[in-house]
């Protein structure tokens, strides 16, 4: 049987900068192992590759009467603070505007089925997160994923995460142009620029086809960009309403206009603009208050708008920022066959009831598009391999993953949906009812997340159950309402902006912990979230299937008319009314009487909070210069090891790549502008560090910045072995004279400027 | 074995009537970790019963999962060891080993309504780069599992075939007892198998 590598497989079929930023990831696996690298410069290290924490990590875990430790093998190691080395962590997979292709999902399905639980799950973000996956089979798992095209990196920690769109964009009836090649210029630009690394929170950008309906979800993104057209001296022009400063969260903002025409040119200078100022004056101290839109209401939208206009105004000019718009079609889809009508007849009544909510028209004539219905976000490795047949059975091999934790498959002929309806029936997969009240969407809450208060998905489960069994609990008239739910507050289950939004929370009701849900009321999905709901009142758990009946019924009892929507009604009746149905339900039997209300759904353990660990959402803070200065560290230390296996030219070479690495970390804090070039690192840290004699060392004086010098003049041609160790020692000496620098002068430095 | 990594599965049957209820095994699952009932270091359970034909409840341990499998649309007992214990000549009675422990103590609780079958077994490499599902790894594992499985199910006459309908899926072997009615229990199984794991 094989006994080769992953890596070496794989080696010709991954894009050669993405295998060599994978390889150091490995190379940081090891250090860490051999604790060479610190835990919290780790920990923002395998975030910003996807790499997060999950539940009870810390090495503990309630069994329902006490804590108990989970005694791993690893014994003191950490992958981060409080996360314990050996404790299964979640992988997320970006996927940018959640277009996946058949081979891709296959690939997915793998890694599910051998890293994971068998299990990809969908975010409402158009990833795919995989669980109780192990820290040391992250690289391969990157490696199988670069070799289709998809990248982790910044998944997850303070970073540009993935790039969201309406997963209708290019065949939606309502849009003025399909965003997807927008999108997709924007998530590859903004990928590991210099300019997105220093920031104190996440930052979450999507695009949406229009203004009126759900898809894009662009009014609670930091930065949202709406396409729109308009007439120009009577040209017809296109451009993007740009908004900024939205987020969900436990205090959510509705996006502001930066601009409501930006052309297609000046999107990614100034969402770059956008990124130094964010990286600048963001809070970096207090992680509650660290998003964008805290500093946007701060400063007031006109200040943050022309603090970027200035930014914009002094970036280095950089090809990428409209190259892309000479190449549009690179995110084109073609359909397998030709578009057809659906034959005339019966289908059956199964099709009808699936084809009813499930199915949507294209703008192309004769093609639809059709929802695939997740549970949860769920769906077995089997389950995707399917999909990935089916993709290429009938759709010309283009599926998109949704914000509801869907997946849609599009390009579907009308002549073939019938096939596909029966194909994906025997597969499982062809629950109707998409986009109903029964189709919820939940963050992964206390399943996995260490954040979790109460069981969003065991609730959500439960209320499908409920709603979608025999005896439904909710009146056929109020089916259109939608359902979210998030296990805390930070309400990654987009609950603000459902009708009926549910947040995890916990009461104390007789000395003992109550899992509840906050339910919040009247938030709004169209008009990309157009506004947010109203929180009511805490309901306990096990209630709240029966407050979801109430509160159904009484709108379905009291609208004046099918045409009153569930957000006109709620501010109609207002909150007291609702209110007082919360009321009703919260009474519980005390623990002695009915001890299941003190519990959470699908987890019979008596309820505790004390398993919520320190979230990772926030990542850890390392400003770019501290980054910099570690990976040319690691690449010291990687020219030892090529020397020691004999390669000395690439020996000599990585030591100088180090001493680069940290020169040009130091000489950005002074000029974000800074190239790549190493005549341009050279000079511009000669400026900065030595003219200005801030390297100087106290002792030594220039000594350390001439050995960049050295090397930089007579190149990396070394001789004998003796020479190349000489420099890999020097280069040692010239990162740890960069770290005394930065030690010295921190706080001159924190402050970059532009030249 | 060489091969890491490796699956064994045990399929179900009720007890009475027709039905195996996996939300039953949740409390179960949380009191083995409670009350450390196996010997090696379990963490959490997951349930999936939203999901057709997959792992309808997980308990998740650091080097083996036991999944209550619905794969296929046959329930069963999958063990999933992950972590591979380092000696190669013992992965495949380990994991026989700690498969049948399970399913003896689960045949075991009244609060579920299910036996085990030791009739079928299939043993699965949960990976692709020792083992992709081919003929090849077939005929290099083949003389291995019939030594092993032929001393385990002594006396018994057995087929040991590759399962290879899509080879995108994870290298199966189904092995047979081709007359079932005299298939050992799961006890007397576990016994010949060495039995409680270490």
């Amino acid at each position: 049987m094989p006994t080769t590598t992953w890596k070496e497989i794989l080696a010709d079929r991954i894009p050669e900068a993405l295998g060599r930023e994978i390889d150091v990831f490995d190379k940081q696996i090891a250090l860490r192992k051999e604790n060479k690298i610190e835990e919290k410069l780790f920990a923002e290290t395998r975030l910003r590759r996807g790499a997060y924490g999950q539940r009870y990590d810390n090495g503990q875990r309630s069994d329902g009467e006490k804590s108990q430790e989970l005694k791993y093998p690893c014994g003191p190691l950490t992958k981060g603070p409080q996360t314990v080395w050996d404790a299964p962590g979640m992988m997320r997979i970006k996927i940018p505007f959640g277009a996946v292709s058949a081979q891709q999902m296959e690939v997915l399905s793998e890694l599910a089925e051998e890293y994971s639980d068998q299990i990809l799950h969908i975010t409402t973000r158009q990833d795919i997160q995989l669980h109780f996956v192990h820290i040391e089979d992250t690289p391969d798992l990157m490696r199988r994923l670069g070799a289709v095209g998809i990248t982790t990196r910044e998944a997850c920690g303070n970073s540009i995460r993935n790039v969201t769109a309406c997963q209708y964009a290019g065949v939606c009836p309502d849009q003025p142009f399909d965003v997807t090649p927008y999108a997709n210029a924007m998530a590859y630009f903004l990928l590991g620029h210099d300019d997105a690394q220093d920031f104190g929170r996440k930052f979450k950008i999507a695009f949406s086809g229009c203004k009126d309906n759900a898809c894009g979800l662009t009014n609670f993104h930091d930065l949202g960009c709406i396409a729109r057209e308009r007439i120009v001296d009577g040209q017809k022009k296109i451009g993007f309403e740009f908004l900024v400063g939205g987020g969900l969260g436990a205090v959510p903002q509705n996006a502001q206009m930066f601009d409501d025409f930006m052309p297609p040119e000046e999107l990614l200078p100034t969402a770059q603009a956008i990124c130094r100022v964010f990286a600048r004056l963001g809070e970096k101290q207090n992680r509650a208050k660290a998003r964008i839109k805290f500093l946007i209401k701060k400063i007031g939208i006109e200040e943050f708008k022309r603090l970027v206009l200035e930014e914009r105004a002094k970036l280095r000019p950089d090809e990428r920022w409209t190259a892309f718009l000479d190449h549009l079609d690179v995110t084109n889809e073609k359909p397998l066959k030709a578009g057809a009508p659906l034959s005339a007849g019966s289908h059956g009544a199964d099709y009808d009831a699936w084809a009813k909510h499930n199915v949507r028209a294209q703008l192309q004539k004769n093609y639809s598009t059709a929802i695939v219905r997740m549970p949860l976000g769920d769906f077995t490795a089997d389950q995707g391999r399917i999909v990935a047949d089916l993709m290429r059975k009938y759709t010309g091999d283009t599926c998109r993953l949704t914000a509801d934790q869907n997946l849609v498959l599009r390009w579907v002929s009308n002549a073939d949906l019938p096939d596909l309806h029966r194909d994906l029936a025997a597969a499982g997969l062809a629950r109707g009812g998409a986009d109903t009240i029964g189709d919820i969407t939940a963050c992964p809450g206390t399943d996995t997340c260490k954040l979790g208060i109460s069981s969003s998905r065991a609730l959500s489960a439960e209320l499908t159950n409920q709603i979608e069994g025999p005896n439904p609990i909710v009146a056929p008239e109020a089916r259109h309402l939608r359902i979210k739910a998030s296990g805390c507050f930070n309400s990654c289950g987009q609950h603000h902006v459902a009708d009926l939004g549910f947040l995890g929370v916990s009461r104390n009701v007789g000395g003992r912990r109550v899992p509840h849900f906050q339910l919040v009321v009247g938030g709004q999905w169209n008009n990309n979230a157009g506004s947010y709901g109203l929180a009511i009142g805490a309901v306990p758990s096990k209630k709240v299937p029966a407050i979801v009946k109430r509160v159904t019924d009484k709108y379905v009892a009291e609208r004046l008319s099918e045409g009153e929507t569930f957000q006109a009604y709620i501010e109609r009746v207002g909150k007291k009314e609702i209110r007082k149905l919360v009321e009703e339900v919260q009474p519980i039997p005390p623990y002695e009487v009915d001890p299941s209300f003190y519990s959470d759904w699908g987890d019979p353990r008596v309820y505790t909070i004390g398993d919520m660990g320190v979230g990772e959402c926030a990542g850890e803070i390392v400003p770019y210069v501290e980054m910099g200065l570690a990976a040319a560290e690691r690449e010291v230390f990687e020219a030892q090891e090529l020397l020691d296996g004999g390669d000395m030219a690439g020996a000599a070479k990585r030591a100088y790549s180090a001493m680069l690495q940290a020169a040009r970390s130091l000489a950005r804090e002074k000029n974000q502008n800074i190239g790549d070039t190493p005549a341009e690192v050279v000079s511009e840290f000669r400026k900065h560090f030595v003219d200005t004699q801030l390297f100087f060392d106290p002792f030594a004086g220039a000594k350390f910045a001439q050995y960049l010098f050295r090397v930089h003049e007579e190149g990396t041609d070394l001789k004998s072995k003796d020479s190349v160790h000489q420099t890999i020692e020097e280069a040692q000496l010239f990162v740890d004279a960069s770290h005394q620098c930065y030690a010295r002068l921190g706080a001159q430095l924190s402050q970059p400027v532009v030249a | 074995m060489n091969a890491e990594k490796i699956q064994i599965k045990l399929f179900a049957k009720p007890k009475t009537g027709t039905a195996i209820h996996p939300s039953a095994f949740v409390p179960v699952f949380h009191e083995w970790i409670r009350n450390t009932v196996l010997p090696e270091l379990m963490i959490d359970v997951a349930t999936y019963e939203h999901v057709a034909r997959g792992p309808s409840v997980l308990f998740v341990g650091h080097g083996s999962d036991y999944v209550i499998d619905e794969h296929k649309g046959v329930p069963g007992l999958l063990y999933n060891q992950k972590r591979a214990i380092p000696g190669a000549t013992e992965r495949l009675s380990d994991a026989v080993r700690r498969a049948l422990y399970a399913a003896s103590l689960l045949q075991k609780d009244d609060s579920l309504n299910v036996t085990f079958r030791t009739d079928e077994i299939l043993f699965r490499i949960n990976d692709r780069l020792s083992a992709p599902n081919t003929a090849a790894t077939f005929a290099a594992l083949r003389s291995e599992l019939e030594t092993y499985f032929g001393s385990l199910l002594t006396g018994l006459t057995l087929t040991i075939d590759h399962v290879d309908a899509d080879p995108r899926e994870l290298f199966t072997v189904r092995i047979r007892v081709t007359e079932a009615e005299k298939a050992p229990s799961v006890d007397a199984l576990l016994e010949r198998a060495g039995g409680r794991p270490i």
